[in-house]
């Protein structure tokens, strides 16, 4: 490790711990933290901004593909919303993504997203294992009830309102093991963090930090 | 003479075009039409880039503002606008002191940084789980021991404790979780759907601006 | 002690059990047996089953904010592929961010270390902004819409680019998603379209909502999170960073659980109170 990597590591690190300080009290060394992050985040989301219309838009056209200057021309467009009297003119790129979006996402959604999904709700009720025809009636049910529950066109009373319940019943199995696994995805960048905070050189931020906090406490308790 | 097109008729026109382009040539064999829907996907690129251009831009003019009217806390803007700047530049031209400098200053330093952001929200889930997961009723009951089940399984700990755990959570996830899920992914499929037709046929107007949301201010 | 003053502990106690639970076991590890789920056999059966000489195509749909989850699945898969004859081909549609994660990944892979050669058996293609539209057209013509590689090398001059056309040469798609749209994306347009075969992993937050895939055979298998990686280097016997962490998983996790039966006794000691209610905190 060289003199320079551990200068970053120490940089990183004592960055890390100044987010993490938001746990202890909102401070101003959050937010210096959370400001870099912004700014390096826009900064490098910018430079790749360019280097894919140099790439992708300036070569073909350079290439004498002419027809790319309708791309560059619509792109610059989006720029027109930062002065109010051309603001009207963002509409153009703005309809030419949305609808190029919505073309792209319904032509193959329902086979991708409908039809494939039915057609596995569908499943056999009369097989030789009882488990297995519990467990597809299970199914069907739970799809059926849920959807249910979402129609908003009649108003649910009657013979609808059980089968609103047991869809919200299902739901509420899904969104609970939906938390359990972002409980774990979460947990995991934490794990990462300190994976690299309690490695060397970092763990001597640590240490650091723990002396900044107990003295904060400390003076806390002196003023009150 | 009534204008038959205006201001408002042009994007609607626009993403019906664009629409029904991308999608006939996935149904009908038409060569031509196929290379041109292709062409239009591949002019859309450089589109997203200016998008991007545009929000690094807009991040720098607003903090600019921020700055000259000494409004609160400016002097972060100040270091939001040098990192901006730094990353801009070297992630465009090449250091010549450091070999990759742009590399080394992003996945060193700020994406740690960025990822301690997110990790913060694990802690905050856990304060949430103890202030949140009162069981009160049937549908609270059934959310907290799903949740615990696939908790507990997920777990190396638990599984060494209760050795049928991951068959309930592989049980809860194939079939009751797997049924709401999936109508939850039909629904919102079917609902994009019926949003397209919608903004195809000029009946949804606030994705083309024609009709601004108001956010009231507190 | 009164029941329901469980129900008015401290936040800043219950992040210090949470912080405690992640750090104790980096420092000290546990070293807890795992087991191997059918959906991680199913995701590397998909992965073995790629022919020789095969393509597949590597999206790394995630930025900076998700290593910790993503970033052990990412060095697993490509050291699985890597022992294989396989052709490698990255190409990131999520943030700007995702081409610098794989070369953080291949630093720590090592492409020397299999014997493999840049260009030829594995490219990184970098970031291609444009989401549904940049994959469809993706999809329908690699060398239309792709002119260099990551460092700026025109593609022409890459061996490896040579047999990847359009997404019908596509093996394997494994997407490596931090948004529940990128592996939608890659059926709607690949596999729907080309009969692409997809497999991958995700955050956890996406995990749940992506079974209905995985029980239809559209996703042959997805990872969830930390534990799929696990799970995943356990099975290509490749143990890395995701083990290790499982540990902390176990604790962390039994931290969830304490606080959500602390706070369902102290509902319970609300509800014996002679007069009854809950507190309300």
């Amino acid at each position: 490790m060289t003199s320079y990597d551990v200068a970053l590591s120490l940089l990183a690190s004592g960055l890390v711990l100044m987010i993490l300080s938001f746990l202890y009290r909102e401070s101003g060394w959050f937010s210096f933290a959370e400001h870099i992050v912004v700014g390096g985040l826009s900064g490098y989301g910018a430079a790749i901004g360019i280097k894919n219309v140099y790439y992708q838009g300036l070569t073909p056209l350079a290439q004498g593909q002419f027809w790319y200057i309708l791309a560059i021309i619509a792109g610059l467009l989006l720029f027109a919303g930062l002065f109010k009297t051309l603001a009207w003119w963002v509409r153009v790129p703005t309809a030419i993504m949305i609808g190029t979006g919505i073309g792209l996402n319904m032509r193959a959604a329902v086979e991708t997203q409908v039809t494939a999904q039915l057609i596995d709700t569908v499943r056999s009720i009369n097989t030789a294992s009882l488990t297995t025809n519990i467990n597809n009636l299970i199914i069907v049910i739970g799809v059926c009830c849920v959807i249910m529950f979402f129609f908003f066109s009649t108003e649910s009373k009657g013979a609808l309102k059980p089968v609103g319940i047991v869809g919200r019943y299902f739901l509420m199995i899904s969104l609970g093991s939906s938390f359990a696994y972002a409980v774990m995805g979460r947990t995991s960048l934490m794990i990462a963090r300190f994976q690299d905070l309690l490695s060397y050189p970092n763990y001597y931020t640590i240490f650091l930090a723990v002396a900044l906090v107990l003295y904060d406490i400390l003076k806390q308790r002196k003023t009150s | 003479m009534t204008t038959v097109i205006g201001k408002k008729e042009i994007p609607v026109i626009i993403v019906a075009l664009l629409s029904l382009l991308m999608i006939v040539p996935f149904f009908i064999n038409a060569p031509a039409l196929n290379s041109m829907s292709t062409e239009v996907q591949r002019m859309l690129v450089p589109i997203a880039g200016f998008a991007l251009i545009l929000g690094g831009l807009n991040v720098t003019l607003r903090n600019i503002t921020k700055i000259s009217k000494r409004s609160k806390d400016w002097q972060f803007s100040i270091v939001l606008l040098a990192t901006f700047v730094f990353f801009l530049v070297v992630s465009l031209i090449p250091s010549p002191f450091f070999e990759n400098l742009y590399t080394m200053a992003y996945v060193t330093v700020l994406g740690k940084v960025n990822e301690a952001v997110m990790a913060l929200i694990a802690v905050f889930m856990a304060t949430m789980a103890y202030r949140g997961f009162k069981i009160k009723n049937f549908e609270t009951l059934l959310f907290t021991l799903s949740c615990l089940v696939v908790m507990i399984a997920n777990a190396p700990i638990g599984e060494a404790v209760w050795a049928g755990a991951p068959g309930a959570r592989n049980w809860i996830m194939d079939y009751p979780n797997m049924a709401g899920m999936r109508a939850l992914n039909i629904g919102i499929a079917l609902g994009i759907m019926a949003y397209g037709v919608r903004t195809m046929m000029g009946h949804e107007r606030i994705a083309l601006g024609d009709i601004e949301i108001k956010v009231k201010k507190e | 002690m009164k029941l329901e003053t469980l129900l008015k502990i401290d936040s800043r106690w219950i992040f210090l059990a949470f912080l405690l639970a992640v750090a104790i076991p980096i420092i000290r590890p546990i070293g807890l047996p795992l087991k191997i789920s059918e959906n991680t056999k199913q995701v590397y059966d998909a992965v073995e089953s790629v022919p020789d000489g095969g393509i597949v195509v590597l999206t790394p749909d995630f930025s900076y904010d998700n290593t910790g989850e993503l970033l052990p699945m990412l060095e697993t898969f490509l050291n699985h592929l890597f022992t294989k004859n396989i052709k490698v081909v990255s190409v990131s549609y999520y943030g700007a961010a995702s081409p610098l994660l794989m070369e953080t990944a291949m630093k720590s892979v090592g492409l020397e270390t299999y014997g493999k050669e840049y260009g030829v058996d594995f490219v990184n293609l970098g970031y291609i902004a444009g989401d549904e539209t940049a994959v469809a057209a993706f999809g329908a013509d690699v060398h239309a819409l792709v002119k260099v590689d990551h460092y700026g090398t025109p593609i022409s001059e890459l061996t490896i680019m040579e047999n990847l056309r359009s997404a019908e040469d596509i093996d394997l798609e494994i997407s490596l998603s931090a948004g529940m749209n990128y592996p939608e994306l890659y059926l709607r347009q690949w596999q729907t379209t080309f009969g692409t075969k997809v497999t991958g992993g995700s955050v956890g937050l996406i995990y749940a909502p992506l079974i209905p895939y995985i029980s239809s055979g559209q996703l042959l298998g997805y990872l969830p999170s930390m534990r799929g990686a696990a799970e995943y280097e356990l099975l290509s016997r490749k143990p890395a960073s995701a083990i290790v962490g499982m540990d902390s998983q176990s604790l962390v996790h039994l931290v969830f659980i304490a606080a959500i039966i602390l706070c369902n006794i102290g509902v319970l000691g609300s509800y014996l109170k002679p007069e009854g209610g809950e507190d309300e905190t």
